[in-house]
């Protein structure tokens, strides 16, 4: 294998060595397992780690700024983030949130990936090298930071095989007073549960069920389609309510 | 295409070493350093018997373009052992409370085990459950893993 590595330390010379077909690598989480296994014709790497794309800032009271760069370890102690930290801790191991990052989590496949759950629940804007701010699910190219407004009532819920470190079967991720509701681990991509909002008013059990015509499940390892689509209505209705597991 | 000449400080000392493009911490370590303590296993992050430390912070090896990393302090097994070859306490409990069978996993557990007590020197079982979320252990069943973590967190 012959593979270049290129450390940029701006965002300008990240962009050029993308350009000269370079694949873009954060923490590496996902990039390197399927380099290290599988036959790649990736032939250049072009590293975040030095670009200054990693911190969390309060852009104002009520808004947060982060990079993309910035690992989830570092989320989960920034103070104004605590809420997210239920969220992040259910996500892999310390040694692998020490490594990952928000915007690589934007791009993981599903079932992995909840801090994007979270992102889409949050109505986040990712901030793109191009000057353009998209909505998170329209993220694409370099992204150079991440901003959502702190919620008030949160709400977060992922089943999973085991207590740590294990993919989703079904995650919940919703700002209850608005509502918005995103579900992961229910269809290739985070979901924003349309019809589980419209039917909140009329309480979480009928959002509960009508959540089950905003996913779209999957086998894999983890659980089967038809077990996901079975236990969605139970996790989202568990989720709205605050019900502990 | 052309090696590159990496600066680490490892285990408190500088080392200056080539690298082919594309090389990972992981194998600089045991190829170029010849510090074989940290082992390769699955190679996808999902192991963590190449656990080291990467600026204090507990990292699987095997994910780190080591190109990406120059001028980083790293720590690994070696260097928790003392430098008169005795063993630290965390080793020595892992020792005593029979936390190693067939040896694979041990540096990695010792390792996130050892970037726990650094920062908590006084955890709970709990967070020692979490600290070694991560690292795979086919023989022991964890439990005198743990046993063992707490113990030396104790003799401290």
């Amino acid at each position: 294998m012959s593979l270049a590595v290129h450390t940029p330390d701006s965002v300008a010379g990240v962009l050029a060595a993308l350009g000269d077909g370079g694949v873009l690598i954060a923490g590496g989480t996902h990039v390197m397992p399927r380099l290290n296994t599988q036959a790649s014709d990736i032939t250049s790497l072009v590293s975040l780690r030095r670009a200054g794309l990693a911190g969390v800032e309060m852009v104002d009271d009520a808004t947060v700024r982060i990079g993309a760069a910035t690992t989830l370890t570092q989320v989960g102690n920034a103070p104004a983030l605590a809420f997210l930290r239920p969220a992040l801790d259910a996500i892999a191991s310390p040694t692998i949130r020490n490594l990952a990052t928000v915007g690589g989590n934007l791009f993981v496949p599903q079932p992995y990936g909840d801090l994007a759950v979270c992102l889409l629940a949050l109505d986040a804007k990712a901030e793109l090298a191009d000057g353009r701010t998209v909505g998170i699910a329209d993220a694409e190219g370099l992204v150079t930071a991440i901003r959502f407004a702190i919620p008030r009532e949160w709400r977060f819920r992922k089943a999973m095989r085991r207590r740590l470190n294990s993919a989703s079967i079904v995650t919940v991720a919703a700002v209850l007073d608005v509502p918005r509701i995103a579900l992961g681990g229910v269809a290739r991509t985070p979901v924003r549960a349309r019809h589980a909002e419209a039917a909140f008013a009329q309480g979480a059990e009928a959002a509960a069920h009508a959540a089950l015509q905003d996913i779209d499940p999957f086998d894999d390892a983890y659980a089967s389609a038809w077990y996901r689509r079975r236990v969605v209505p139970v996790h989202v209705r568990r989720a709205l309510l605050g019900e502990e597991a | 295409m052309r090696s590159s000449l990496i600066e680490l400080t490892v285990n408190d000392e500088e080392r200056e070493f080539l690298v082919p493009p594309g090389t990972t911490l992981l194998n600089a370590l045991r190829d170029q350093l010849g510090l074989t303590a940290t082992k390769r296993g699955c190679e996808q992050g999902t192991c963590g018997t190449c656990t080291c430390l990467l600026d204090g912070d507990a990292v699987m090896s095997c994910l780190v373009p080591v190109e990406t990393v120059q001028g980083a302090q790293v720590k690994t097994l070696e260097g928790v052992t003392r430098a008169d070859g005795s063993l630290a306490p965390l080793q020595q409990a892992f020792l005593d409370c029979f936390a190693t069978q067939c040896g694979f996993c041990t540096a990695g557990m010792i390792m996130a085990a050892e970037a726990l007590l650094e920062r908590n020197p006084d955890p709970s079982r709990e967070d020692v459950i979490r600290a070694i979320s991560g690292n795979v252990c086919r023989c022991t069943g964890y439990e005198s893993i743990v046993a063992a973590i707490l113990d030396a967190a104790a003799r401290r």
